[in-house]
């Protein structure tokens, strides 16, 4: 199992006082992994901190098993598609797209056919402000964002929670494309369903603390290994780990 | 520079500033044309136009994560100041020449008090673009303002009124020219020439000064964690 993205001790305090971590998490090549949890147990800012967009108190976030020290060169390789994702004051979707293009130096027929795409998908003019798209467009140009350019690391916040269902299929689709290609990628979700469809690990995230992590049939045994159903076996494991960070 | 392209796209889709700035423009041309004798009042002002520009909803879009997009897999948040700053001077240093140009052409005034008049552009910029990490881009112009009217009222009667010495008079001299570097837009409001003021030169000293306010927003920005939101 190559190692890709990688969270070794990762610590993070809020001013309020919370805490994350110590998180270690492993996120291999060619894989998607699944990182659930319940609300306020710290998936944001874990991506975040792996997208290189929040400094960790403690801790080292590694690419292929190296660690890169400097935040802001974990932000340059990492793609992260944020679960609300608001574009910057007096831009235009076309606009923030050219620039990520320029920047990870996409050829100007992908960067066409992705602007193509994009316009299919949200029925409008990419020339559009960003603030009359409703939440589930926005949240689409910023999966066609991340996955511009093909990154080799990808990940992504809650990335079709309140899509409509062909949207989602096609997002759900698009990552798992991501990660055949040889990507690494983090998915967050609370969608206990479609989860088992893409992942292929899972990571149990409570209260700031990784609780279980593994393949379907490695946590499989887990929970009583009487489960067969995926979901349900997601939902079994996910309910003990709250129940048993709560103790 | 694209990055750059990218930021003055969004200044040119910003209406107020567009408007109020094409105005004062206008007028300031045609004082530059009618009165070749001295450089039009507008470049008094000039700062204020370079804060709006430095400053302009960086501290608003980094409090509600609006730079994830453009900061994901693209600049580091120092550059963007930096590209920042540099539109500001532009837009300040064309403003500056164009409005200055028949004066020096003409003379009639020197290239120094045009120098000058950069050196407070790249000042207030330079502080713009660390104070806009925390502040609105018209929270800095409101400190510019009322720094800079403070500093004048201190220049014109306020020290006499409460300390009973002038301003240019030890121990107050180091004061009130420190104060105006800091804290005015305006030109030094001293009687140039006295032997008791200042040198005019000295309104040099706020590049060094400019430079250590860049390189505190740049590292702040790199190192630290702005406007973390307090979610888990």
């Amino acid at each position: 199992m190559r190692q890709a993205i990688e969270a070794r001790g990762v610590t993070f305090r809020y001013p309020n006082g919370w805490t994350l971590g110590p998180v270690d998490l492993v996120a291999p090549r060619a894989m998607v992994t699944a990182l659930i949890g319940p609300n306020g147990a710290g998936k944001t800012t874990l991506l975040r901190i792996l997208g290189g967009l929040v400094r960790p108190f403690s801790g080292a976030c590694l690419l292929d098993g190296k660690e890169v020290a400097d935040r802001w060169e974990l932000a340059r390789r990492v793609a992260l598609a944020p679960t609300e994702p608001a574009f910057p004051t007096s831009t235009t979707v076309a606009d923030v797209l050219k620039l990520r293009a320029d920047t990870v130096h996409v050829p100007k027929a992908e960067v066409t056919a992705a602007e193509r795409q994009l316009e299919h998908r949200l029925g409008c003019s990419l020339c559009r402000r960003p603030s009359t798209l409703s939440r589930g467009q926005r949240l689409q140009c910023s999966i066609t964002l991340a996955l511009l350019g093909s990154p080799e690391f990808v990940l992504a916040d809650e990335p079709w929670s309140g899509l409509d269902p062909l949207a989602m299929d096609e997002v759900l689709g698009r990552l798992k494309e991501v990660s055949r290609a040889g990507a690494s990628v983090v998915v967050s979700s609370h969608d206990l369903h479609q989860l088992p469809v893409i992942a292929d690990r899972f990571v149990v995230l409570v209260g700031g603390r990784v609780r279980a992590a593994g393949s379907l049939e490695e946590i499989q045994p887990l929970v009583g290994g009487s489960l067969t159903d995926p979901t349900l076996i997601l939902k079994e494991l996910y309910r003990r780990s709250v129940e048993g960070g709560q103790e | 520079m694209t990055l750059f392209l990218f930021e003055a796209r969004r200044l040119s889709r910003k209406p107020a500033f567009v408007a109020v700035f094409t105005v004062f423009l206008a007028i300031g041309i045609e004082q530059a044309v009618m009165d070749r004798t001295e450089p039009p009042w507008f470049l008094l002002f000039l700062p204020l136009f370079v804060v709006w520009v430095a400053a302009f909803d960086l501290s608003g879009d980094l409090r509600r994560g609006r730079l994830d997009l453009i900061l994901s897999r693209g600049t580091r948040l120092s550059r963007l100041l930096l590209v920042r700053l540099l539109l500001a001077l532009l837009v300040g240093a064309a403003t500056t020449g164009l409005l200055s140009a028949p004066a020096l052409l003409t003379r009639t005034i020197p290239w120094r008090e045009t120098g000058e008049s950069l050196a407070r552009l790249v000042y207030w910029g330079a502080l713009s673009v660390l104070l806009g990490l925390v502040a609105s881009s018209e929270a800095v112009m409101l400190l510019a303002t009322l720094t800079s009217a403070l500093v004048v009222w201190w220049g014109a009667d306020g020290c006499l009124e409460l300390t009973g010495k002038l301003p240019t008079e030890s121990p107050w001299r180091f004061f009130t020219f420190f104060s105006h570097v800091l804290g005015s837009f305006l030109p030094l409001p001293l009687p140039h020439g006295s032997d008791q003021a200042p040198p005019t030169f000295l309104e040099f000293v706020r590049l060094p000064v400019a430079i250590l306010w860049l390189s505190v927003a740049c590292l702040w920005a790199d190192r630290r964690n702005i406007h973390v939101r307090e979610e888990g």
